[in-house]
């Protein structure tokens, strides 16, 4: 049997309502009477979506009826390509990537080398757009809350930031 | 109302709402990015502002969002924003037909009137409800809060058990900090960042602008938005449209009424008063015939209600302290860091805000589609650009956006976090407005049923009001219910 994606996010519900109930049974009443209310009733939920979900069969009729939701997205274009698997992984790596760099070296230090290399990489766009929009989009964010709003940007664990 | 347009006369305050209404139609014209990100995304740039600046900044970018989110979907059908789905119905065929610009002008005029209209209905109802507000206790607030989150999974479109998980997902996540009655931590995990709970703005950045980008970048590398040809759009042709928007007088004036009423019921907005629109203006046609193949009436009733309803739901939101819809949400969460308290003492000490919030309204409206007439066709060609373009500059915001918050290097990890959850939620279909409504509400809702418990008991369930209230909660989940099941039993019908 072939475990469906949705499957799996509903036992993520299930999860985090179930663990919710758990924890809110230490509080004192007053304090555990919301949380208890919310937990409750999501982990219902998560078990009738869940079942849903397990349950789940296509359609036996070869035909399909056509609703006006079916109408309105034989008009609206959407972008032809479609994320798979390895595309979704490839993109979570990249955020990953940039928050980590974001948390280690810092935010100044993480948008110069994020934005080249994704650019890059990712997206094989030529020097010259590479170079004027890294400088141009570091250099405004340098301008706005450097200079302008004198907000300190996170320095990373190294603590690289201009303070 | 004096003191209000006063707060409005400095070149300050309209210079940045210039650029605002700039910001909005911008945000609302790319398709993925939409109000709510523009918002969440803008936010730390109001740190320090005085708070009207801020709040005028603010309002006059959400304001207008979807006046620029209708292009893309005339000339291309593809929608900037989810309400502006609606236009595309009639839009785009007129654009096929040569008429694009016909469809812009009055989709332009249409967007500035229904925005005005709506602007004006408010303020008319400002002097009524301020008896009510007044007059609502706890109890009757936190029924009005109930009602406005069943509205809210009513909407949830395809599935309501999904709707209701995000709804009380959002729910949870207020509660999590210090409990402000018993000083309980919950949901902590002896962490002391956590006392004070997480930032809407933190899981906003999340699940929209992490999720929307993560979506985007695993379409493909440097994947556009949709593959899109010119269009043409003649002076002439836009001043046809625009006059036949004045031309169907009546009908404009109507649904921009119907549009407002709907964005004053908490979290029913959006998608719901164009598409009643749209339904309306076609009921009450006498040729019914062209809609949907490139009737202008089709594009005047969409838009007039589009704009309109954000007059509307800004009633609730500063009123009750109640959002009427996810915009209006992340808006309150910036009225609060601007020390702005939305509630029924807006209108008893700061209605000179309020009246100021009115008149912004009005003007971004107005210069929000004024400044898009000679644009339009150059703000069509955003759908051009590129994945690789778009993702860096918009994660650097949403992380800056995220730790600027609080200071705290976990609120940018908590936005990944809440990205990829947001991300799970647009791919296996859960609506993640209902998430962000939960959210602002939870910690009312919780507030006001102590209140009520600890003034009235469980007694407060018995004051007529809340009777009232009670019951439209339980005919509205009833009628959702009913209506799921005889579409379904409509679905079986036609296969059969």
């Amino acid at each position: 049997m072939k475990i469906r994606g949705g499957a799996i996010f509903a036992l993520l519900w299930l999860f985090l309502f179930g663990g919710a109930l758990y924890l809110c049974q230490e509080w004192a009443t007053a304090a555990r009477l919301f949380p208890l209310m919310i937990a409750g009733g999501g982990t219902g939920l998560a078990v009738w979506v869940l079942g849903a979900e397990i349950t789940y069969a296509p359609s036996p009729h070869k035909g399909k009826a056509v609703t006006e939701k079916d109408k309105l997205k034989a008009i609206l274009k959407v972008s032809k390509q479609k994320a798979t698997p390895k595309s979704e992984g490839i993109m979570l790596l990249w955020v990953s990537a940039f928050v980590s760099m974001i948390l280690v070296f810092g935010y100044w230090v993480a948008i110069a080398v994020f934005l080249p290399v994704f650019m890059l990489l990712f997206g094989r766009e030529n020097w010259k757009t590479i170079v004027i929009y890294t400088m141009g989009f570091w250099g405004a964010i340098y301008l706005v809350f450097h200079i302008g709003l004198r907000v300190p940007l996170y320095g990373g664990i190294l603590g690289l930031s201009f303070w | 109302m004096q003191s209000g347009l006063q707060l409005l006369m400095s070149w300050e305050v309209l210079a940045l709402m210039l650029f605002a209404v700039f910001l909005g139609n911008f945000f609302g014209a790319v398709p993925g990015l939409g109000g709510n990100l523009g918002l969440a995304l803008m936010i730390p740039f109001v740190f320090g502002m005085e708070p009207f600046l801020g709040l005028a900044f603010l309002l006059a970018m959400h304001s207008v969002v979807h006046t620029g989110g209708s292009i893309p979907g005339i000339l291309f059908a593809i929608p900037g924003t989810g309400p502006t789905v609606a236009t595309i119905i009639d839009g785009y065929p007129m654009t096929q037909q040569g008429r694009a610009g016909e469809a812009m002008g009055a989709q332009l005029a249409a967007s500035a009137l229904g925005g005005v209209i709506g602007a004006v209905v408010l303020a008319g109802l400002i002097p009524a409800l301020r008896p009510i507000s007044m007059s609502f206790s706890s109890a009757e607030i936190f029924m009005l809060i109930v009602f406005g989150l069943t509205f809210i999974v009513v909407i949830s479109r395809d599935s309501i058990p999904k709707g209701l998980i995000a709804a009380l997902l959002g729910l949870g996540l207020g509660t999590v900090g210090l409990d402000p009655f018993t000083g309980v931590g919950r949901f902590t995990f002896g962490q002391l960042w956590l006392w004070d709970g997480i930032h809407i703005i933190t899981i906003v950045l999340g699940i929209f602008a992490f999720a929307e980008m993560i979506d985007l970048g695993a379409r493909g590398r440097g994947g556009r938005i949709a593959e899109v040809e010119e269009v043409n759009l003649p002076w002439s042709q836009l001043w046809e449209g625009t006059k036949a928007v004045f031309r169907h007088w009546w009908l404009s004036l109507r649904t921009a009424i119907i549009g407002t009423f709907i964005g004053i019921i908490p979290g029913l907005g959006g998608d719901a008063a164009t598409w009643i629109c749209y339904g309306h203006t076609v009921q009450t046609s006498k040729n019914k015939e062209n809609f949907g193949k490139g009737d202008i009436r089709g594009v005047i009733g969409v838009e007039t209600a589009n704009n309109a309803k954000e007059g509307g739901s800004l009633l609730p939101t500063v009123v009750f302290g109640i959002p009427g819809s996810s915009g209006m949400a992340i808006l309150m969460g910036a009225f609060l860091i601007l020390g702005i308290v939305p509630g029924p003492k807006m209108i008893t000490d700061h209605l000179d805000l309020v009246w100021g919030m009115v008149f912004v309204l009005v003007i971004a409206n107005i210069v929000g589609a004024a400044t898009l007439y000679p644009l339009c066709g150059y703000m069509g060609k955003l759908v051009y650009l590129r994945g690789s373009l778009l993702i860096p500059p918009i994660l650097v915001l949403a992380t800056v956006g995220a730790f600027l918050i609080r200071g705290h290097w976990q609120d940018v990890v908590m936005a990944l976090v809440f990205g990829l959850l947001g991300y799970g939620m647009k791919k296996w279909g859960y609506p993640r407005a209902p998430l962000i409504l939960g959210f602002i509400l939870g910690p009312l809702a919780e507030g006001h049923l102590h209140k009520a418990l600890g003034t009235m008991g469980i007694a407060f369930l018995t004051r007529p009001v809340v009777l009232v209230l009670l019951a439209m909660v339980v005919l509205s989940i009833g009628y959702s219910v009913w209506n799921e099941y005889q579409q379904r039993k409509k679905a079986k019908g036609n296969l059969a």
